[in-house]
């Protein structure tokens, strides 16, 4: 008695699963007509996730199905794309793109997928990095800095969020390029960074300007440089690395990017949506009070954009190693 | 429980030399001025194997022998293998077959094998369970249970 | 008195309707993923933040503030019912705890827990409000010598830890010290024993381990058992809530816990894992009869509690005063600050008097939200042991599974929990005991980072430890605990005893 019944259990089971199985299969013609899953490299509450979470309700309604949000942090955001691209590549399954996941993952051939097999959708997000000096530094002005480390070679130390970060690249191609010798001392993420720069454990630090602004209007750190092109708004007198006549460090990256092998047709509507969504001024507000600094990149110069990266960050390897 | 002392210093021997092996075959030790990325993994090889040695010497001072207290019972082995085998299932069935589903089954795997229920019971507690877990953990606290071949 | 008319116009912020439901809201919440084993508050917070956009700024923060200090009333919860800890801050209320259930208290545990929570969460905002700028000065003062001597006087205290056999002890303690070396290493970029699993790139994540140690190697020991429940469901329940004579002894020991947590929880890293094992070890050492420690003492219970409740008050002052987050659940609070267009900051307390004043009424007011909640509760819970073990331990596996999963939706993270629970069922059956091997694993990740920063800093010399005051302090203390038991020839007293 006891025994058939058990088997017509393990019947039942079978037959449902089998036919779940074929549903999913069967998914149909028209894109999209289920929900599409979104990879958020990082954890929940971080940069990568709360940009990703004001964007996609937008571009949502552009796409006309429903964004569902899966969280797969670790290995510096390359846990979440590899997991996307195990999925099958029917443009339902999205992911959160980085440098480290890209560019900077390639170069130290960090990357446990094909480099070649992400298809980049569109950048959002820039991110402002500053050298700032400690409260009560002698050092006022980059030149301050240029002088005094030249002559005492070895003697400044400056603190970085890990140096394959956006901040550690920015630092060590504006100092090769100045020909500048600056201890680099690695901490874990940007919180302890500006701890020990506002404790003056170190002299400089290498951080988001979003993390320093506070206390740069409280006077308490000064920001010396701006790596990259772009001047801070708040910061009218602070130069850039590009004006000084240093290099342009590649941008910090947070976009989209969905498997290469995505028909095209269907890459094209994700493209659209975004497209629209990125243009709408209410995220952009969005995303300005949430204290990011939207940029938008189409899928054409996002790529351009992480080639060049790859370009750099190969230049300036060996500083970034140890 | 003394008695298994011989036995598990020796394991940890075993394992202490691994990691020193491993650290310093695979990572820059450094040095006490700079110490590289295997300093601290290859001291703590050391400082297992050192200890696992203590361990050794104590049991044999006391010189209880191995004999004694059984490590294994034949009668509850098995449920306990059962249960370490249901859960790597559900590690691996989870993100397949989604968490209802995979719920379900371990759970009626454990309620029916490992607790002795019938399978009518087996099958009614696993539903309740299921979905009492389904409710408070995906929609009270709205966790991104991943979702399978039931669509959900 | 100018700060009494700031916490006047605070009270005035959360007495709004909106404000009071959405800090009760945040209270239930809080304490629900305290008891969940596993699922903890960055969890939890991270996952309610979006739905919190549309709420004002003032009110989103105190909801999501509750979540945070609730779940440290429940997280107690489950480590004295069934010595599996709720948070990984309650791993030290198992030891005590637990064993007071098996003589039948249960109740006076939970109560106590309950009591010592609030006492400790109360006083700790009281230290916020009056303190906050003066504390967030000490905490800058500690550069990474400071933290490398501080790690020193912890695993001074873990050598305190052993119970049975002191080398035992030791070996799970160095374990746990390689196991927190496993991952990225933050100063090198390198991979370490990761085995090329990319998921472990960011180290072994302490809750599977602590879910696995105590979680599910507590179901497979029990599981021996071939007929009846084990020994908590065998017990009588005595009576409910704490006798005079246990007040008595509360009292202090939540006093000295509070005062530890609170200053450890200031400090980015430390926290309340670290403030409960140092409360513990301070109730033990300063105790009139240590070698009862372990068997069921209710200051073991209390002060730890404190301890961990006091740290999440702490854990407000570099956040709000410095815009910088000590802790993963502070980073997501970060998070929700930016998000509502708010910088926490040196400029905090002018620019949004509300926000901060709010939030510190908030607390008074959701600290004795969460009493009356969970005093009520205590006679819930101790019904719980009633239920037949063969339809709870089900529910603890599926408890520590969901737990696991939903903090990182890792399935790797699945499978440590599932090797650590084997690991603990083995080693608890042949002596080795797990509790050094979580405070070593806690200490270990931060300690190899602010040495090794450290001697980058004085450029590979050693004498930064004792050249600056703050580290050389602690060098003393570490020196002279190391030193007093050699010198008195009194054997230390064995500081944990395990529940088995």
């Amino acid at each position: 008695m006891r025994r058939r019944f058990m088997k017509a259990v393990w019947l039942i089971l079978a037959v449902i699963i089998v036919t779940l199985t074929n549903i999913d299969a069967k998914a149909a013609e028209e894109f999209p007509n289920r929900p599409i899953e979104f990879v958020v490299c990082y954890p929940p509450g971080g940069g990568a996730d709360l940009s990703a979470r004001i964007i996609l309700p937008e571009v949502e309604k552009h796409i006309g199905a429903p964004i569902y949000i899966t969280n797969k942090a670790g290995g510096e955001g390359t846990v979440g794309v590899s997991y996307a691209l195990n999925k099958k590549p029917d443009g339902y399954t999205l992911f959160g793109l980085h440098q480290s996941s890209t560019f900077v993952g390639r170069v130290f051939g960090q990357l446990p997928y094909d480099f070649n097999e992400i298809y980049p959708i569109s950048n959002w997000i820039d991110n402002l990095n500053i050298f700032a000096a400690k409260p009560n530094s002698p050092l006022k002005m980059f030149k301050d800095l240029l002088e005094y480390a030249r002559q005492n070679p070895g003697k400044l130390k400056y603190g970085v969020p890990s140096k394959r970060t956006s901040q550690g690249i920015g630092a060590e191609l504006l100092l090769s390029d100045a020909r500048l010798d600056i201890v680099a001392v690695p901490f874990k993420g940007s919180g302890p960074t500006m701890t020990a720069l506002l404790g003056g454990h170190v002299d400089l630090a290498s951080i988001p300007y979003a993390m320093a602004k506070p206390h740069i209007q409280a006077g308490s750190v000064r920001a010396l440089v701006v790596f990259g092109k772009k001047r801070v708004e708040e910061l009218p007198d602070v130069p850039t690395a590009v004006e000084l006549g240093y290099e342009e460090a590649p941008l910090a990256i947070a976009g989209a990017g969905v498997s290469a092998k995505v028909p095209q047709d269907r890459i094209e509507k994700l493209n659209r949506a975004f497209e629209k969504a990125m243009k709408d001024p209410k995220v952009l507000d969005q995303l300005r009070k949430a204290g990011f600094d939207p940029v938008y990149m189409d899928q054409g110069a996002f790529k351009k954009h992480i080639l060049e990266g790859v370009e750099k960050v190969n230049r300036i390897k060996d500083r970034l190693k140890d | 429980m003394k008695c298994h002392d011989f036995t598990t210093s020796l394991i940890w021997l075993l394992i202490g030399a691994g990691i020193s092996a491993w650290s310093v075959a695979a990572l820059d030790i450094g040095t006490l001025q700079h110490p590289g990325p295997g300093f601290l993994p290859t001291l703590c090889g050391v400082l297992i194997g050192g200890l696992a040695l203590v361990v050794f010497a104590q049991a044999r001072r006391r010189e209880t022998g191995e004999a004694g207290g059984v490590f294994w019972s034949e009668r509850s082995l098995p449920r306990v293998v059962a249960t370490v085998l249901a859960l790597v299932a559900y590690a691996f069935l989870l993100e397949r077959a989604g968490f209802v589903l995979t719920t379900f089954l371990v759970m009626l795997v454990i309620f029916t094998h490992v607790a002795r229920a019938s399978w009518l019971a087996g099958i009614l507690e696993s539903s309740i369970v299921t979905g009492a877990f389904y409710w408070v953990f995906g929609h009270l606290l709205k966790i991104p249970l991943p979702r399978g071949w039931l669509g959900i | 008195m100018d700060f009494l008319q700031n916490l006047l116009f605070g009270f005035q912020v959360v007495l709004h309707p909106t404000n009071l439901f959405l800090a009760f809201v945040g209270c239930v919440i809080g304490t629900l993923t305290g008891v969940l084993p596993g699922l903890g508050p960055s969890a939890a917070i991270a996952l309610l933040l979006p739905g919190t956009f549309h709420l004002t700024p003032v009110g989103a923060i105190i909801m999501l503030a509750g979540i945070y200090y609730g779940a440290m009333y429940g997280g107690s919860t489950t480590s004295v019912l069934v010595n599996i800890p709720g948070e990984t801050a309650s791993v030290v209320t198992c030891l005590d705890g637990y064993r007071m259930a098996c003589q039948g208290r249960a109740g006076p545990a939970l109560a106590v827990c309950a009591i010592g929570s609030f006492i400790a969460g109360t006083l700790s905002v009281v230290g916020l409000m009056l303190m906050a700028p003066t504390l967030a000065q000490v905490a800058l003062s500690f550069g990474p010598p400071e933290y490398t001597s501080l790690m020193i006087v912890g695993f001074v205290i873990l050598t305190f830890l052993a119970s049975s056999s002191m080398p035992k002890a030791l070996i799970m303690a160095a374990f746990g010290l390689f196991l927190s070396t496993i991952g990225l290493d933050a100063v090198s970029g390198e991979s370490r024993f990761t085995l090329d699993i990319i998921d472990l790139n960011d180290g072994i994540g302490l809750v599977p381990v602590v879910m696995g140690l105590f979680g599910i190697s507590e179901v497979l020991l029990n599981l021996e058992q071939i007929q009846g429940n084990p020994e908590i469901l065998k017990g009588k329940i005595l009576h409910l809530y704490p006798t005079r004579e246990d007040w008595a002894k509360l009292l202090p020991a939540s006093l000295r816990g509070t005062i530890v947590g609170f200053f450890l929880g200031i400090l980015p890293g430390g926290g309340a894992v670290l403030s409960s094992f140092v409360s513990y070890a301070i109730e033990k050492r300063t105790s009139k009869y240590p070698e009862k420690f372990g068997t069921g003492v209710i200051e073991g219970v209390a002060a730890p509690e404190s301890a961990n409740n006091a740290a999440t008050g702490g854990a407000f002052v570099p956040l709000l005063t410095l815009g910088i987050p000590a802790n993963i659940v502070m980073a997501i609070l970060l998070g929700a600050f930016m998000i509502h267009g708010i910088t926490p900051g040196p400029m905090i307390i002018q620019e949004h008097p509300d926000v901060f004043w709010g939030l510190i009424a908030s607390m008074y007011l959701g600290n004795v939200m969460l009493l009356i909640l969970n005093l009520p509760l205590v006679g819930i819970w101790v019904q719980l042991l009633r239920v037949p073990y063969k339809i709870l331990f089900p529910l603890i596996l599926l408890f520590c599974l969901t737990g696991v999963y939903s903090v990182s939706m890792s399935r790797v993270d699945i499978l440590v929990m599932i090797i650590f629970g084997v690991v603990g069922y083995v080693s608890r059956k042949t002596g080795y005991e797990a509790a050094p091997l979580i405070l070593a694993l806690v200490l270990g990740g931060m300690f190899e980072n602010s040495l090794r920063q450290s001697l980058m800093m004085s450029g590979g010399n050693p004498s930064i430890f004792f050249l600056r005051p703050i580290s050389f302090a602690f060098m003393l203390i570490a020196i002279v605990l190391l030193l007093v038991p050699v010198v008195l020839r009194r054997k230390p007293v064995p500081l944990l005893v395990e529940a088995r």
